[in-house]
C-alpha cells in the first residue's frame, strides 16, 4: 500500500497554477478589484518559498549548527519584527519583553522537544530542528502578540479601575491580577480551541505533510500530538512571560501607571 | 492646615512634630512640547490631626495634581512633603496608600454587589486589619444615610451620590488616617452631598486624622466651616472671602 512519496516537477505546479489562474478571471469577472492582489501573493508564494528551499538545501548539506545557528536566529528576527508590527500600544522596554519572550519559551521548547523528546542526534539536526522551530515561532508569536496587546490595551482602557485598586492599598500585581488573567485566558484560548478540534475538523498541515510524504499513518500521528503539545507549551510559557514582564513594565518606579503608556 | 506663609521662627520644630501631613516647597509642573509647564509652586501647608482643609483654585492650577502627588501618584518637581515627619518619598508606596486615603471626582466602583465592593481592599495583602462584618456595614450606611439593604445592590445600578458615597465608605474602612478627597460633592443632589459632608466631619472628629478637600462650590465651603486655601502659581494662601465674590 504505502507507495512512498510521488516527486513533483515544475510542469505539475504550473498545472495547479491553472486554479488560481480561474479563481483570478473570476476575480475578474466579479469586478473584486483582486486580480492583482491574487497575482502578487501568487508570485509571493512562488518567490518565497523558493528562497525558503534553496536556504534549506543550503543549511541542510552543510549540517552544521553554524548554519542552523543563524537561520534560527533569522527566523526568530523575522517573527520578532511582525511580532512588533502587530502591537498597537508604545510602551518603552516592550519591545524587548516581546522578542525576549518569544525567544525563550521558542528556543527551550524547540531544543527540548528536539534533544530529548524526539531525541534526534544531534539536537540541531536540521531536518527536526527548523521545521519544528518554524512552527513553534509562528504559535508563539501568536500567543506573545495577543496576550500584549490585550494586557495594554487593558491598563489604557482600564486606567480608572487599575488606580482605584492602587488608592485602596493594592501592590501592582494586585491590583493588575484580573487583567492578567484575561490577556492570559485570550492568548491562550485560540491553542486550547486547536488542541480541541484537531483531527475532527481538520487534519494538521504537518501530519498531511508526512501522509502525502509516505510516512505511516500512526507516526504521522504521534508527530502530531508532540507538536500540538510542544505549541501549546510555547504559547503558555511565552504569553507568561510577556505579560509577566508588561506586569512590571507597566509602573514607574513609584508603583504609579505609567503615563507614557499610550496608543501607537 | 495652615499656609507656611506667614510661619514664626518660635516654636516651629513643635509645631512640626505634631503635623499630619506638610507640604515643604511643593512644585508640579506637566509636560509640554517644549519640556515642562509649571502648576504651582513653592507650596508650603501643614496639616494637624483633627482638621479638615479646603483647597481652592481655578482649574488647571493642580489642585487635583498635588492630591496624587502625596500618594505618589504624580512626581514633585520639587520640594518634599511629609507624613509625621517621614518624607513620603521614603515610605513604599503601597504602603503610604493605605495611610492616606485618596477619593477620585470619579468614583471606581468594581462589577458585583455593594457589598463586594466594600470588601475589596481587604483582599490586598497590605491591607492588615479585619473586615467589618455585615451589621457594622449597614450601620455605616445608614450613618450616610443610604439603606441598609443596598448592601445586596448590584453596582452598576448606583446614582452617582450613592456612588460616591459608597466609595468614600470603602476608602474609609480600611482606616487610613489622612483622607483627600477631590470634589467629592460635584454633580451631587444637595441630601447626598450634605450627608457625605457630615460624616467626613464625624469621622475626622473621631480621632488622629486629616482631610485635605479639594472644592469650588460655596455651599460645601460654608458648610466645612474652615477658611479656603487658594491653591496659586506662587504657592498657597488663605482666602477666607473665597467664593463669596
Amino acid at each position: 500500500m504505502n507507495q512512498g512519496p510521488i516527486d513533483l516537477t515544475i510542469w505539475q505546479v504550473v498545472m495547479a497554477a491553472g486554479f488560481v489562474i480561474v479563481a483570478g478571471i473570476v476575480s475578474m469577472a466579479m469586478r473584486l478589484g483582486m486580480g492583482r492582489s491574487l497575482l502578487v501573493a501568487s508570485l509571493r508564494t512562488a518567490g518565497q518559498l523558493g528562497l525558503a528551499a534553496l536556504a534549506l538545501d543550503f543549511v541542510f548539506n552543510l549540517s552544521t549548527l553554524w548554519a542552523v545557528g543563524p537561520l534560527a536566529v533569522l527566523m526568530l528576527a523575522l517573527a520578532g519584527r511582525e511580532a512588533l508590527r502587530r502591537q498597537k500600544f508604545k510602551l518603552p522596554g516592550s519591545s524587548l519583553d516581546t522578542i525576549g519572550s518569544m525567544a525563550l519559551s521558542s528556543f527551550v521548547v524547540a531544543i527540548t522537544v528536539t534533544g530529548v523528546v524526539v531525541g534526534a542526534k544531534p539536537w540541531w539536526s536540521p531536518p527536526v530542528f527548523i521545521p519544528l522551530l518554524g512552527m513553534i515561532l509562528g504559535n508563539a508569536l501568536n500567543g506573545v502578540s495577543i496576550s500584549l496587546d490585550r494586557f495594554l490595551s487593558g491598563c489604557v482602557e482600564q486606567r480608572a479601575r487599575i488606580e482605584a485598586k492602587l488608592l485602596l492599598g493594592a501592590t501592582p500585581n494586585e491590583a493588575t491580577l484580573d487583567l492578567a488573567r484575561e490577556a492570559l485566558r485570550l492568548g491562550l484560548t485560540p491553542m486550547i480551541n486547536a488542541m480541541s478540534i484537531v483531527g475532527i475538523v481538520s487534519l494538521p498541515g504537518m501530519m498531511t505533510g508526512q501522509l502525502l510524504a509516505g510516512a505511516d499513518p500512526t507516526q504521522a500521528v504521534l508527530y502530531q500530538i508532540v507538536v500540538m503539545y510542544m505549541l501549546a507549551a510555547t504559547v503558555a510559557l511565552g504569553s507568561f512571560m510577556v505579560v509577566g514582564l508588561a506586569r512590571r513594565r507597566v509602573f514607574d518606579a513609584d508603583e504609579a501607571l505609567r503615563r507614557d503608556l499610550k496608543r501607537k | 492646615m495652615s499656609a507656611d506663609n506667614e510661619a514664626t521662627p518660635t516654636g516651629d520644630q513643635d509645631r512640626k512634630d505634631s503635623d499630619l501631613l506638610r507640604f515643604e516647597s511643593v512644585s508640579l509642573a506637566v509636560p509640554a512640547n517644549s519640556g515642562e509647564r509649571i502648576l504651582c509652586e513653592d507650596v508650603s501647608a501643614s496639616l494637624q490631626p483633627g482638621t479638615i482643609h479646603a483647597l481652592v483654585g481655578p482649574s488647571g492650577r493642580g489642585k487635583s495634581t498635588l492630591l496624587r502627588s502625596v500618594i505618589r501618584m504624580y512626581p514633585l518637581r520639587r520640594g518634599e512633603i511629609h507624613l509625621h515627619g517621614c518624607s513620603i518619598s521614603e515610605i513604599p508606596p503601597t504602603r503610604l496608600r493605605t495611610q492616606i486615603a485618596c477619593l477620585p471626582q470619579q468614583p471606581v466602583l468594581f462589577p458585583g454587589d455593594v457589598h463586594s465592593n466594600l470588601l475589596i481592599p481587604f483582599r490586598f495583602k497590605h491591607v492588615t486589619i479585619q473586615p467589618p462584618d455585615e451589621a457594622t456595614l449597614q450601620q455605616e450606611l445608614e450613618a450616610l444615610q443610604l439603606p441598609g439593604s443596598m448592601l445586596q445592590a448590584d453596582a452598576a445600578t448606583l446614582s452617582g451620590g450613592e456612588s460616591q458615597r459608597i466609595a468614600l465608605l470603602r476608602a474609609l474602612l480600611t482606616n487610613p488616617e489622612v483622607l483627600l478627597l477631590d470634589e467629592p460633592t460635584s454633580g451631587l443632589d444637595p441630601d447626598s452631598s450634605r450627608a457625605l459632608i457630615e460624616h467626613v466631619k464625624r469621622w475626622v472628629a473621631e480621632g488622629e486624622r486629616a482631610v485635605l478637600w479639594v472644592a469650588h462650590e460655596p455651599s460645601v465651603l460654608k458648610r466645612l466651616a474652615v477658611t479656603p486655601l487658594l491653591l496659586e502659581h506662587d504657592g498657597l494662601y488663605p482666602t477666607p472671602d473665597w467664593g463669596v465674590m
